[in-house]
């Protein structure tokens, strides 16, 4: 009994992680650019969201829709501002770019948040459902279902839009793309918008269990880089396992094995992966990409 | 002069620091006629493709389509007025299955937003299905709809090509500019790739052809145009150009063509 509440735990906390790594690679995929700012995008969502439910808690499910909107229209700053200017240097300099995007937001939280902790409600309160037995956070359940939803939601638009082959080939060839006449700057707004989009919501989802302060996203963006690796980077549906393997691992690692030791047993596993299978579970053979 | 051709070139001009890679070629493409441009290796063909579908912008002279002016638009915004390339190398998406691709092709040209995407309007299912039916009849034509979900990396090079002229056709061109369509087909690939681009001739489509294929140009072509060293030295009918000094001149050599003549 008590594993499987570990796993649903474990469930939760991967689902975060799969969401942030999903940030990752939407970035990745379509521009190349590994995203260096994603933790502070998250902290950024989460502050976003706190300020909407200590408006009143009965806000909370607003504050969801509050993060997309405000992280979309900071993912279109990012694009004007960092991307765009930055897009013909090489992919390095474009990568140092987004470091210096994550010093700018943190400080920004930090001059508007301050760097006190805050409390965040969930939209579904923070009870517990007893379950055949089994005692579960409703907000990990919660996790669960928002998570579900937004990996359909993606899967829906790369896989079965036409807004989504264009993604594809962008990733795939951004030249031939250009000629062939997709519109590729508005692929690359749109690209930063959801990646923002992403961060953010995974902080909200993760605000209710921990407290919110403005280095919330930092740790959570090192997971969720080792969840892009173990799943193998380049990969949508890598980035989705690899969290939850992160998840399943930190957890299970820490009831288990050491508590003290649940960050390094994560890590491990990520050199592990980099050692003897670099390109992860799912990872694309590198002659695939052009 | 009876009415104004579908493509008009003037005096298109295009510099790389010294040299003078084309240097006011003027020609035209009718609607529903097939134009050749041919020349040897390095006369300037592929610049000139490369002005016309706006990859390169035009140092000099102009570029009308159907009455606007598109010397040095984006390559989309051409593509968007009607004149829609094919690559020498073959720019497919190896990943993407070969309906993607063709549908690749009419997505540049349709208009649809995050939103409609995001929410599947009925819009843009209505829209979606009358595209995959459009390409879907493309590929029949072209003998591809039973590759349809296949991907398209490991496709055979002849089917290769006949996509992309496929996915090129999904743009909905008023012109088509094929780039060495028939370059590593084999003549019966040829042959079959030729009576297809004539049917497209048929249908009022106004193409400029660029091939090696000399077999091929002379039975495809309605009118040559000539370019060596990024002049044009010579234009007419097939029978024209072949009995053309300057022509033979360029491809052959100065006295093996004395020798001809």
């Amino acid at each position: 009994m008590l594993t499987i509440q570990l796993i649903i735990n474990a469930l939760a906390v991967g689902s975060i992680y799969a969401v942030t790594a999903l940030s990752f690679e939407i970035a990745y995929e379509s521009t190349g650019v590994v995203n260096f700012s994603t933790g502070q995008l998250v902290t950024a969502g989460a502050l976003v969201g706190a300020s909407v439910t200590a408006i009143g808690p009965h806000l909370a499910p607003v504050a969801y829709l509050a993060v997309i909107v405000a992280m979309a229209a900071l993912g279109l700053l990012f694009f004007v501002g960092a991307y765009l200017p930055l897009r013909n240097r090489p992919v390095l300099t474009v990568i140092i770019g987004t470091v210096a995007v994550g010093i700018l937001v943190q400080n920004v939280s930090l001059l508007i948040w301050g760097p006190l902790p805050i409390a965040v409600a969930s939209p579904v309160g923070n009870a517990t459902i007893r379950l055949a037995g089994l005692v579960v956070p409703t907000h990990a359940l919660f996790v669960i279902l928002v998570t579900m939803v937004l990996i359909l939601a993606v899967y829906f638009l790369l896989y079965r839009s036409p807004l989504g082959t264009q993604f594809r080939a962008l990733a795939q060839d951004p030249e031939t793309a250009r000629l062939i006449g997709v519109p590729v700057m508005r692929l690359y707004a749109l690209t930063w918008m959801l990646a923002c989009a992403l961060a953010g919501i995974a902080g909200l989802l993760l605000a209710p269990m921990w407290f919110v302060d403005v280095g919330l996203g930092d740790s959570l963006a090192l997971k969720a880089f080792a969840a892009a690796i173990i799943g193998g980077f380049g990969s949508i549906p890598g980035a989705i396992i690899g969290g939850i393997a992160v998840g399943l691992a930190e957890v299970l690692g820490a009831s288990y094995i050491s508590s003290s030791y649940k960050d390094a047993i994560v890590f491990a596993l990520m050199i592990l992966f980099l050692l003897f299978r670099p390109q992860g579970l799912f990872g694309e053979r590198v002659a695939d990409r052009a | 002069m009876v009415e104004a051709p579908l493509l008009q070139v003037d005096a298109l001009s295009r510099r790389f620091g010294g040299l003078q890679a084309v240097d006011k070629v003027s020609f035209a493409v009718p609607a529903g006629r097939i134009v050749a441009l041919i020349g040897p290796n390095g006369a300037g063909k592929s610049t000139i493709v490369n002005l016309l579908s706006g990859v390169l912008k035009p140092s000099a002279g102009r570029i009308v389509l159907a009455g606007r002016e598109t010397g040095g638009l984006p390559a989309h915004a051409v593509a968007r007025l009607g004149m829609v390339r094919t690559f020498q190398n073959g720019r497919l998406m190896p990943r993407l299955s070969v309906l993607e691709n063709v549908l690749l092709g009419a997505d540049g040209v349709c208009g649809y937003g995050f939103a409609d995407a995001l929410l599947r309007t009925p819009r843009l299912r209505r829209q979606e299905t009358q595209l995959r039916g459009q390409a879907m009849a493309l590929l029949d034509e072209l003998g591809l709809a039973g590759d349809a979900a296949r991907e398209v990396g490991g496709m055979a090079y002849g089917k290769q090509r006949k996509l992309e002229i496929a996915r090129a056709l999904m743009q909905a061109p008023s012109l088509l500019l094929l780039d060495e369509p028939a370059a590593g087909l084999n003549s019966a690939e040829a042959d079959e790739l030729g009576r297809f681009v004539m049917g497209l001739r048929t249908r009022g489509l106004g193409i400029l052809l660029i091939e090696h294929n000399m077999g091929v140009v002379m039975r495809l072509a309605d009118r040559i145009v000539v370019v060596n060293f990024g002049v044009k030295i010579a234009e007419g009918t097939p029978d024209e150009v072949r009995a053309d000094d300057a022509v033979l001149e360029a491809y052959l050599g100065r006295k093996a063509a004395h020798a001809a003549v």
